[in-house]
């Protein structure tokens, strides 16, 4: 009896184990009752990759050296690691404030799922424009769809 | 395949490994969820109920005392947790998968001799003049190893995207934690990539090395290092060692007797 039943159980077991993952992760069923292993598939999201330049002179800022740190774990994190085009367009106008410089180019991709989506290319000046039109036609917002232009 | 079905479902080996795994499982347990099953976090008669039999059944695991039965009350605990009061009432930490996890291990562990030794309820056989064996049918441990294979393979599944394959997901992590915004040079770049293909090859491999005798101690060696780095790096909370400590099951039962008896002498 007791074998019949260490059958039964470990077959079921193995089952829900190995094969009960593919609901959730294959057929998009909810997690609730399935086991999941998706492990940090939504992590480092919040992040944009930025390289800024002087606008008058072509040359490349150091962004943090610009905010008066020397080193990149002297800067806070916020400073350190931006997380949306808000982020990086205040700590641009922030630059530009600190270092009294009139034109900033920003070049920057932000993280999505499937990867990255270049979301500024320097065709803005920086220091003067808002957020929006930082990121030249597109949502401000992850998944940073590029908006339908008005008829 | 019948004499590995035969093995996997009816083999007997020592109790010792089902006992360290038992007890660093309540202690994990505790290390989590302790804190949200005090008092001061909700005096309701529920939450005095969901507290009681937390703490009974973690206590009783530790010192094993009716010890397949705790495991099964503290692991249908855990799993109720994540069902009811995770998903259901929005307790959203208690969805995370280390809960999950756990609590499907410590379930398993039920269908182990966990109780046999290094436990209260050796010690009261003991008293009684009886000399329980050390051993038992270890289907428990076997499903364990199930739970560990299945987590490796499912996690691959989850990282075959483009994005994960050329580096992107892996850049994007570790900007996040630790790199910052600025763009990685050439060679961080190919870092990533080597970082993420590593990952994608450690996977795999962990998951069915685990299952054959030769590889399994380099299996579990790679693995540690790379729970350890993971841990390391991001907020993995008790997934590591909760991951480290199943390796247990993944041995010979009786090659960690032995080991074990080595040690004391």
């Amino acid at each position: 009896m007791i074998r019949v039943l260490r059958v039964v159980v470990g077959s079921a077991a193995t089952l829900y184990l190995l094969a009960g993952p593919a609901m959730p992760q294959v057929f998009g069923a909810h997690t609730r009752w399935w086991p999941s292993w998706r492990m940090f598939t939504g992590y480092g999201l919040d992040l944009c990759s930025v390289r800024f330049t002087d606008g008058v002179t072509g040359e490349p800022i150091d962004r943090l050296r610009a905010l008066g740190h020397d080193h990149l774990w002297e800067a806070s994190a916020s400073e350190r690691t931006l997380k949306d085009p808000a982020a990086v367009s205040r700590q641009v106008k922030a630059i530009c404030k600190k270092q009294g410089l009139d034109d900033v180019r920003v070049d920057a991709f932000c993280a999505v799922e499937r990867g990255w989506v270049h979301v500024a290319t320097g065709k803005e000046n920086a220091c003067v424009v808002s957020t929006d039109t930082l990121v030249e036609g597109r949502d401000a917002k992850r998944p940073y769809r590029r908006k339908k232009k008005q008829p | 395949v019948t004499r590995a079905f035969h093995w996997f479902l009816h083999a007997e080996g020592s109790s010792r490994p089902a006992a360290l795994v038992r007890v660093g499982l309540a202690l994990i347990a505790w290390s989590r969820l302790a804190g949200g099953m005090m008092p001061i976090q909700g005096a309701s008669p529920e939450r005095l109920l969901l507290g009681a039999w937390f703490y009974l059944s973690s206590l009783a695991l530790f010192v094993g005392f009716r010890s397949q039965l705790a495991a099964f009350l503290l692991g249908a605990q855990i799993l109720t947790l994540r069902i009811h009061y995770g998903f259901g009432e929005k307790v959203e930490p208690w969805t995370h998968h280390h809960i999950h996890a756990l609590g499907l291990a410590t379930i398993l562990l039920s269908l182990a001799p966990c109780g046999r030794s290094y436990s209260l309820d050796r010690w009261l056989a003991l008293r009684r003049g009886e000399r329980p064996p050390e051993r038992g049918n270890v289907l428990g441990m076997h499903l364990i190893v199930v739970l560990l294979s299945s987590i490796y393979l499912w996690s691959t599944y989850s990282k075959g995207t483009i994005a994960f394959f050329q580096g992107d997901r892996m850049a994007q992590i570790l900007q996040t934690v630790i790199l910052g915004s600025d763009p990685l040079p050439p060679a961080g770049v190919w870092a990533m990539r080597l970082v993420s293909w590593g990952t994608l090859l450690v996977e795999p491999f962990l998951a069915v090395a685990l299952w054959i005798p030769r590889l399994r101690l380099p299996a579990v060696l790679v693995g540690i290092a790379f729970h350890l780095g993971i841990y390391y790096l991001l907020p993995v909370t008790i997934f590591t060692a909760t991951t480290i400590l199943l390796y247990l099951a993944a041995l010979d039962p009786d090659e960690v007797h032995a080991f074990l008896d080595r040690m004391q002498q």
